[in-house]
């Protein structure tokens, strides 16, 4: 007869990590992760947080192009349904996980960025459990694609008002980033060591709280009060933003039929600075130049490292345990270096 | 020259004449051919990192690896060693891995060796281009880093290395939150030895604690561990994976901690104490297996300059270091000339406290030492058991007592000095400085090479 094993078994030795209490938390969280499924991201993120025992686990399929949306590139399975059939097999004590289609309503909807309760999002948001009558609200929503398109606004917006965090992510090239909104008070404990003479070291936690910025309030960040060391990663993002909000589409000039993007990213990035207050003289003309090659294209071991370091994040918010980034990550696979800075407008 | 154009010197040797060499060295697709039909790979373990390794190499579009493990999987990999299901507990770890990524993963040729590393042929090695590992001990690391070394061939006049001898090492380690990664070339910049020192000790709780003054419950279950089980149980091997054996030394640390008034000794807790458990979760091996992926697929391709040398990751704090350079030691065991490694001790410890001191120390990490006078005489036999037994006596001894019965026994006043006895480095016993230094060699299983120690007794 199979001994199936518990999660006692199966959890020890994360449970020797983060504690018997974090762990149930963990097994109780709702995420909601919004993406293509057919991006490495993606599923690194997934497959991530079903290994921590993420207790349900909502992967909510948006693409303006259906058919790419459902098509998967990995080792979980050719579609959308075997990767879920997948993630299941691979940790059976994780219940749910189930895969929705998100509409185009966010793009094609009359909705004002204003509107309180995008009904679509709503309904996702309240997702019920089988056999669940209450509706529950997630612990994190995260959002794989643009920090600030129309979507990503939308969800941030209606996360900050309902008290739960969001986050939105991306690799392009060989860089990735994700940006965090946990709220305005954002509680979560941190352990602190001290020696005492004589004996061991005393190990107590600590409690403490951190106010995030809105996603709005980010995307217009302007740099005049940026500190002088910062790399000014998170100007990259603006300009590939302002790229993709004029030309539909990521700067590609690998691509043949689109080898005058080097040009006209550049120019673009140049004209942006002077708007938003960056010295040329800080642009990160390097990466640029990179993006303006690469941009477009996913590189499945940048969406590895990205999805490694983003799962743990998801992880301290719904444990309450470690301090959270606050709030953008960036990695550069380049130099194999990820720099943390707070974005505030 | 700085060292990053070293570095990139030593790359391009690699691809010229070197184990990467392949017809075209600037950056395009014949690379890619290169890395999908001819480089081969070797994954050391098949653990956290191996899993993801595996992965992240064969959707990267390497095609020829093999992969090394002598473990079976248990329950307990199955949070983070995702190629595993609950019905392959009990298999062999590697040839599961190979198992599921072939099939997934259809032009990837994946070959299992359930082996232990130690016990493959020089010949095994050669085949490959490269080596990255996800080994879960530093004795390992030293072994696989020493034994890559022992592979160059130099030169018989000019001395130079030959590149084709060369197999660069990807090494990533990886401990909870904590994790690192560095490029190794064999014979270039430095090596693993060169910087054992960054590892804090294995914590070894010191023996008289544990007899005399326990404070800690991991005082109370080693006590239990090695003191009362060899005592009660004597003869009948310790398993630390039979729950019975477990739940012994469990009770009796329970008693102890009683005892002494020590709270927090619980099964978990022993289990982890006795089996040396390291904790563990998939986000760190994800972040850290990526990376060496990544340091491979440079290595194979010009999609960039490799790490130069080493990085490290926080997952508490979600912080990376810049990648720095680690700096070769010029006295280092594997990769360079060693010089004697110098302690001080009181004259009137006894042996054994020497000896707790050496298996202590962050250089030699030698923690079943065997001790020999610079002479050739025995002084102190961890194994095996036949030379044990014959000098266990000495570790109770103080050793200014050893010293001056070395010096009677061998018939020598305490300040003769015997040519016969010298070592390159001097006379065997400094008697005429004061204070007294006892000039010994260490050996140990985990040591690559004989250690010389010279011991001032103050």
């Amino acid at each position: 007869m199979e001994h199936e094993p518990g999660a006692d078994e199966v959890y020890d030795r994360q449970i020797r990590l983060w504690g018997v209490e974090a762990q149930r938390a963990i097994t109780g969280a709702r995420v909601l992760l919004i993406a293509d499924m057919g991006e490495s991201l993606a599923q690194e993120v997934a497959k991530n947080l079903v290994l921590a025992g993420v207790g349900t686990l909502l992967l909510c399929t948006h693409g303006v192009d259906a058919q790419a949306a459902t098509r998967c590139r990995g080792v979980f399975g050719d579609d959308v349904m075997s990767f879920v059939a997948n993630m299941c097999d691979m940790n059976p004590l994780v219940k749910h996980v189930h895969s929705v289609v998100l509409d185009d309503y966010f793009v094609n909807n009359d909705c004002e960025l204003g509107a309180e309760h995008p009904p679509s999002v709503s309904a996702l948001y309240h997702y019920d459990r089988a056999g669940a009558n209450e509706p529950v609200a997630p612990n994190v929503v995260c959002r794989v694609g643009l920090l600030f398109d129309l979507v990503a606004l939308k969800l941030a917006r209606y996360c900050r008002m309902t008290g739960v965090a969001y986050m939105g992510g991306m690799s392009f090239g060989p860089f990735g980033c994700f940006l965090t909104d946990a709220g305005e008070n954002r509680v979560y404990s941190i352990e602190k060591r001290e020696l005492f003479k004589g004996a061991e070291e005393k190990i107590f936690t600590v409690e403490e709280a951190a106010s995030f910025q809105a996603f709005s309030a980010c995307r217009d960040a302007r740099w005049e009060t940026a500190p002088r060391r910062s790399l000014a990663a998170f100007f990259v993002v603006q300009a590939l933003e302002a790229f993709e909000k004029e030309h539909g589409r990521l700067p590609s000039s690998i691509d043949a039929q689109h080898s005058g993007d080097l040009e006209s990213f550049r120019m673009m990035a140049k004209q942006l600075a002077q708007q938003q207050g960056l010295d040329d003289k800080r642009v990160p003309w390097d990466t640029l130049d990179e993006c303006s090659r690469s941009a477009a294209t996913s590189m499945p071991l940048v969406s590895a490292i990205l999805g490694g370091a983003w799962a743990r994040e998801i992880i301290k918010l719904v444990t309450g345990q470690d301090k959270p980034i606050n709030n953008f990550y960036f990695f550069n696979a380049k130099l194999v270096h990820a720099c943390v800075e707070t974005i505030r407008d | 020259m700085g060292d990053a154009a070293r570095f990139a010197d030593v790359e391009l040797l690699l691809r010229r004449a070197g184990p990467l060499a392949h017809a075209a060295f600037e950056a395009g697709p014949e690379n890619g051919a290169f890395i999908a039909s001819q480089c081969r790979v070797l994954v050391i373990g098949a653990g956290g990192l191996g899993c993801e390794l595996l992965k992240d190499l064969a959707l990267s579009g390497f095609a020829r690896i093999d992969i090394v493990d002598m473990d079976v999987i248990d329950v307990s990999n199955l949070n983070r060693q995702f190629l595993f299901r609950a019905h392959d507990v009990g298999r062999s770890k590697a040839e599961v891995a190979a198992a599921f990524v072939r099939a997934r993963v259809p032009r990837c040729n994946v070959t299992a060796h359930n082996a232990d590393i130690t016990q493959l042929p020089a010949d095994f090695y050669r085949q490959f281009n490269l080596v990255v590992s996800g080994l879960d001990s530093i004795d390992a690391r030293r072994w696989l880093n020493a034994f890559l070394f022992s592979l160059l061939e130099r030169d018989a006049t000019s001395g130079e290395i030959d590149p084709a001898s060369i197999i660069p090492l990807v090494d990533g380690g990886t401990e909870g939150f904590l994790g690192q990664a560095r490029v190794i070339i064999p014979g270039f910049l430095a090596c693993f030895e060169c910087t054992l020192d960054l590892f804090p000790p294995q914590r070894n709780f010191p023996l008289c604690t544990i007899a005399n003054t326990p404070r800690l419950p991991e005082h109370c279950i080693e006590y239990a561990h090695v003191v009362l089980w060899p005592d009660v149980r004597h003869g009948e091997r310790f398993d630390a994976d039979d729950p019975a054996h477990v739940q012994w030394v469990f009770e009796r640390a329970l008693a102890r901690a009683t005892q002494y008034g020590i709270q927090n000794v619980t099964l978990r807790l022993t289990q982890g104490v006795v089996k040396n458990v390291i904790p563990a979760v998939a986000s760190t091996n994800a972040v850290i297996a990526a990376v060496c992926a990544h340091e491979c697929l440079k290595l194979a391709s010009y999609l960039a300059p490799s790490m130069n040398n080493y990085m490290m990751y926080n997952g508490e704090a979600g912080v990376y270091s810049y990648t720095y350079q680690n700096q070769r030691r010029p006295d280092c065991a594997v990769c360079g000339v060693p010089v004697p490694r110098r302690l001080g001790i009181s004259a009137g410890s006894t042996l054994n406290e020497l000896l707790d001191l050496i298996a202590a120390d962050a250089e030699l990490r030698a923690r079943s030492p065997s001790l020999r006078w610079i002479s050739g005489h025995a002084l102190y036999y961890s194994a095996p058991p036949a030379l044990h037994v014959q000098t266990s006596a000495n570790a109770e001894r103080s050793l200014i007592d050893l010293f001056r019965a070395w010096h009677m026994q061998n018939g020598l006043a305490p300040d003769a000095r015997d040519a016969a006895n010298e070592s390159e480095n001097g006379p065997v016993v400094d008697a005429q400085r004061s204070p007294p230094v006892m000039k010994l060699s260490v050996a140990d299983p985990h040591l690559p090479h004989v250690r010389e120690v010279h011991v001032e007794l103050l």
